[in-house]
């Protein structure tokens, strides 16, 4: 009876979708023509579609640059917060301030800043002497523009769950360190690295399957272009399928992505053993 | 073990390392310049967005760019909300939202208690079917929704906006670790008195679980204002676009006129920045309970 | 017991924070909300008439409120005409429009009136989106049909079957900053006689001042405003029976080669922005750029919004002449409707010769129907709006307007060719002929696709 109202809307909403999803993968579905089953075709056209495997590609190299970017900004940021410092917690909150804005507004924001003549961040390089590129229409510049604004957006996520990591630590680990003479890197390669690996697999998890669905940024920034070159899987779901009425074809693209987030999320969960200290566990 | 004196509440679990008292004197200056510049860093793009929503079309085309505007021309707000109908966007944003938040809140803090606490065959095999969906993108259902809310007639309409979101394994997830570290005890000494399970969940379970249910509800609220996507799909006439997508249908009708555009983005976002200002606290412990949630 | 009162502590801050922030919210919706009422006008019945009232959703693209106005005024002309029948008008930009219209018709969730342009009309009608007009046509002779422009006839036809009454159509003008030209001291382009390319781009060049980042040229990135460089070069896009690209044929490739240069060499205002379609007018409209090609429908936004004095002339002639294509736009009435006869009466208000005059008076371009044009002619600027006609006419030397031809695919053919073409002709990269290389066979199979939907359907 508690479960009903959740089971319910979960299989109709989330789970029944999940198994459609796959199905449609297997049909030439126009939205106002109905569908068709075609076997593998839609699999066999992705092959040789250059779009998708440019979207494909793209996303990868977002996703490549912005994660380890966000992470490391964002356990520097935690490790900076978290000391006791008069006011610390304002600049915790300015951290996160990128976070809670609403994507599509602070992307238009962005768009502006990238503008070749009288955008901002060009006006800054000026100032040391560079002569920015004209960002957004530059088939080069335009993925890492994108790649800036999203690690901006995002670092202050993972602050606060390493922070949350961080003060998880016992402090006795610190203390006898101290005693036995450890300098302040060697405590933190030591004892806060490794005591915060588990957390570290969460945000790397988190970050990667966060970084594999970016669209609003593409879709306001750039619509995908110059050419392809900022096309995501995502934008490319959303263009075939609800521009191109090709519900069947953005399905498989759908799919594609799914088993790509399955398959480096479980890789990822895999190699922890290497490197993700388990000992001391905390329930 | 020191925990924080700027008098900012924070929970006293906290435990920040405080600056040593023996290293250099200048360290919490040093620390200080870092973390202030890179707070300057991040703002900037937050606080462009303000000052060219006060510029003058003429202060916005200098070139090179000019900070302050030398005259604050407040009227790009009227201006804004002549071109296209923000109060209904707003509206349509809040109904989103808040109805998405309230929904996964009372679904999922339901479903939780049964998986914390009730037992029935077949509990742990649908808890990890809900596990399981939690690392499947939302994007890759988002046709064979869009499919089933045509089916139901529900285009362009809330139902068709909030119902498919209302229910989620992540909140399920959350809640039901929380709902576990609750002592059994405490609702034992209920039910011996006899409650039913219904009433010991409201009258126990619930009020203790205050500030998971404020968290998942203050995260869900920020999500859904933020996300574009689902409902560029779903809505599609001024009845219930949501301000995420009457920005962007905004940046097409005023493509350069950037002080308008900044204004229409204050506005979008003000109201978010006043419920993060407002419930930090419960927000950021969403983030962290996430974080430990993934363990 | 102590935790306990603490998590009550706590779920009171809570609901007081919601009340606080729900109601600073709600506040400020409530704000907005009086800020823009009124748009919405009368809403229900109003009786009279004798027949049913009827409430008709119609569904319009708009890029300013002045032109939202122009048409919320031809609503309430239906009104008045018509009591019985209010229409609704539910306005979007042209960008989101058709992405719109789409999963609305996919959804049966569309208007009853349809704002529809000619060159999208295949993909629409082919997938039985829209009714067909021809039996209304014939029982309502106050309709006037001989009246419209017969190439805009043509254009909204589909299968020989009119699917749209038409309000404008027009083709492309190069409009041109008149105070840039006076600045430069240079005498403004002829109106009565196309110049060449090669005249055009030393004009370009010389009313060019990079460092100051004015420019001689911009136009929009779609692909609609490449096509007359490729015709006008002697070129096509697609063969007689469209069935397979011809933009390899060396004519379209010079077409775009020429224009590629403009931009390659700075002569044209660099594109800033692939998210705003719009990119090459908004330059025009900053008062930078001196030669800008669009249609006559801009007229009312550049009266609104140009803070300079403009002008009209025919588009350049290439080796082949001035060539250029005839695109219009109508509406038509969905195959969903319930009210379908209301609705065609609605369109016929909308469409009909008083309200083709007062679209025609407030800028809204060229009217569709001969007997409005007279109005056309009396408005300024542009001074010289007889060349319209002329131009349409082909009564300009060296001038010719053909029907923009277009096919069921035509939307997914636009999006490839931004994706694969635009960057070539815009930021030479690719070349253009290793673009054409990638285009020519998708574009083949959009044709065979649309071929095949137009069968079905």
């Amino acid at each position: 009876m508690f479960l009903l109202p959740s089971v319910v809307g979960f299989f109709i909403f989330t789970a029944f979708p999940v198994v459609a999803a796959i199905g449609l993968a297997f049909y030439d579905y126009d939205l106002l023509f109905g569908r068709e089953f075609n076997g593998l075709q839609n699999f066999q056209d992705l092959v040789k579609d250059d779009v998708f495997r440019a979207a494909f590609v793209n996303t990868l190299y977002f996703t490549l640059a912005s994660v380890p970017l966000s992470v490391v900004l964002g356990l520097g940021a935690a490790l900076l917060v978290n000391h006791a410092l008069r006011g610390v917690v304002i600049f915790r909150t300015i951290y996160l301030l990128p976070y809670v804005t609403v994507t599509v507004a602070v992307a238009l924001v962005w768009r502006w800043i990238y503008l070749p003549e009288v955008g901002l961040m060009n006006t800054i390089l000026g100032w040391v002497g560079i002569d920015g590129p004209n960002w957004l229409t530059s088939k080069t510049w335009a993925m890492p523009a994108l790649i800036i604004m999203s690690v901006w957006k995002s670092f202050g996520y993972n602050m606060v769950i390493f922070l949350a990591g961080l003060q998880a630590i016992p402090q006795h680990l610190y203390d006898a360190a101290k005693v036995d003479g450890a300098t302040a890197w060697k405590r933190f390669i030591h004892i806060t690295l490794p005591m915060l690996s588990p957390t570290t697999l969460f945000v790397m998890v988190i970050s990667f399957i966060g970084s594999f669905q970016v669209f609003d940024q593409a879709l306001v920034m750039t619509n995908g272009g110059p050419g392809t070159s900022t096309t995501t899987l995502v934008l490319y779901i959303y263009q075939a399928g609800f521009q191109s009425y090709k519900m069947g074809y953005a399905s498989a693209i759908a799919l594609v992505l799914f088993v790509v987030v399955a398959a480096v999320t479980a890789l990822q969960f895999m190699l922890q053993r290497r490197w993700v200290y388990e000992g001391e566990a905390r329930r | 073990m020191t925990t924080m004196t700027s008098g900012v509440s924070e929970p006293a679990r906290t435990r920040s390392r405080s600056v040593q008292p023996g290293t250099s004197s200048a360290f919490p200056y040093i620390l200080f310049a870092i973390l202030a510049g890179t707070a300057v860093i991040t703002l900037i793009p937050v606080v462009w967005m303000l000052l060219t929503a006060l510029k003058t079309p003429a202060d916005v085309a200098a070139d090179p760019p000019t900070w302050i505007p030398e005259t604050l021309r407040w009227a790009n707000f009227s201006d804004a909300w002549n071109f296209a109908p923000f109060g209904r966007y707003l509206i349509n944003s809040l109904v989103m939202a808040g109805g998405i938040a309230i929904t996964q809140v009372v679904t999922s803090a339901l479903a939780a208690y049964a998986f914390a606490r009730l037992r029935f065959p077949g509990r742990d095999a649908l808890f990890y079917i809900y596990l399981g969906t939690l690392i499947i993108p939302p994007q890759v259902t988002v046709i064979p929704q869009f499919l089933i809310v045509r089916e139901l007639g529900w285009v362009d309409s809330f139902a068709g906006l909030i119902i498919p979101q209302a229910f989620t394994a992540f909140g399920v997830f959350l809640l039901r670790q929380f709902f576990m570290g609750i002592p059994y005890e405490l609702e034992e000494a209920a039910r011996i008195d006899g409650a039913s399970r219904f009433q010991s969940f409201m009258r126990i379970i619930l009020p203790l679980s205050g500030p998971a249910l404020a968290s998942l509800a203050i995260f869900a609220f920020m999500f859904h204002w933020n996300n574009l996507l689902w409902p560029l799909i779903v809505s599609n006439t001024d009845k219930t676009i949501p301000i995420a997508v009457g920005l962007t249908r905004f940046q097409g009708e005023r493509g350069t006129d950037w002080e308008l555009l900044m204004a229409a983005s204050v506005i979008a976002t003000v109201p978010v920045l006043i419920a993060y200002f407002a419930a930090q606290r419960w927000f950021v412990q969403g983030i962290a309970m996430s974080g430990f949630g993934g363990r | 017991m102590k935790e306990r009162s603490g998590a009550a502590a706590h779920a009171f801050d809570r609901r007081e924070f919601l009340r606080v922030t729900g109601a600073g919210v709600a506040g400020l919706g409530l704000l907005g909300f009086a800020g823009c009422g009124g748009d919405d006008g009368g809403g229900g019945g109003g009786g009279g008439g004798g027949n049913e009232p009827v409430t008709l959703r119609w569904s319009m693209w708009s890029g300013s409120p002045e032109e939202t106005q122009v048409w919320q005024d031809l609503a309430d002309d239906v009104k008045a005409k018509y009591p019985n029948i209010t229409v609704k008008l539910e306005t979007t930009t042209f960008q989101t429009y058709w992405d719109k219209l789409q999963t609305q018709v996919a959804s049966n969730t569309q208007a009853d009136i349809i704002g529809m342009q000619a060159q999208r009309m295949p993909g629409f009608a082919a997938r039985g989106a829209l009714a067909p007009l021809q039996e209304q046509i014939d029982r309502n002779p106050s309709v006037n049909y001989q009246d419209f422009f017969p190439v805009i006839q043509d254009a909204l036809s589909f299968e020989g079957q009119p699917h749209a009454l038409a309000y404008d159509l027009g083709p492309p003008l190069l409009y041109y900053n008149r105070d840039l030209f006076k600045a430069a001291r240079i005498p403004v382009p002829s109106s009565t006689e196309p110049m060449s390319w090669e005249e055009f781009r030393e004009l370009a060049q010389r009313l060019t001042d990079a460092g100051s980042r004015q420019y001689g040229y911009a136009q929009d990135w779609g692909f609609d405003w490449i096509i007359p460089w490729i015709w006008s070069n002697g070129g096509d896009y697609m063969n007689e029976d469209a069935s397979a690209s011809t933009l390899d044929a060396p004519e379209a490739m010079e077409g775009m080669q020429f224009l590629s240069d403009l931009y390659r060499d700075e002569i044209a205002a660099p594109v800033t922005d692939f998210a705003d379609p719009t990119a090459g007018l908004n330059r025009f409209l900053s008062g930078r750029v001196a030669m800008h090609p669009n249609g006559p429908w801009q007229i009312v936004n550049l009266r609104a919004n140009a803070k300079f004095n403009f002008d009209v002339a025919p588009i350049p002639a290439g080796s082949a002449g001035s060539i250029a294509w005839a695109a219009g736009s109508g509406f038509g009435v969905s195959s969903a409707t319930d009210n379908a006869d209301a609705a065609f009466n609605a369109i016929s208000v909308i469409t009909g010769e008083e309200a083709l005059k007062s679209l025609t008076a407030a800028g809204r371009g060229y009217p569709a129907r001969q007997s409005a044009v007279p109005i056309f002619e009396e408005e300024r600027p542009p001074a010289h709006a007889a060349i319209v006609e002329e131009v349409l006419n082909s009564e300009i030397a060296r001038t010719e307007t053909r029907p923009f031809r277009s096919t069921a695919t035509w939307q997914e053919t636009d999006v490839m060719l931004t994706q694969d073409l635009i960057p070539s002709v815009f930021l030479g990269d690719p070349s253009i002929e290793e673009a054409v290389r990638n285009v020519k066979p998708k574009f083949d199979a959009l044709l065979t696709r649309a071929k095949d939907i137009e069968s079905r359907g």
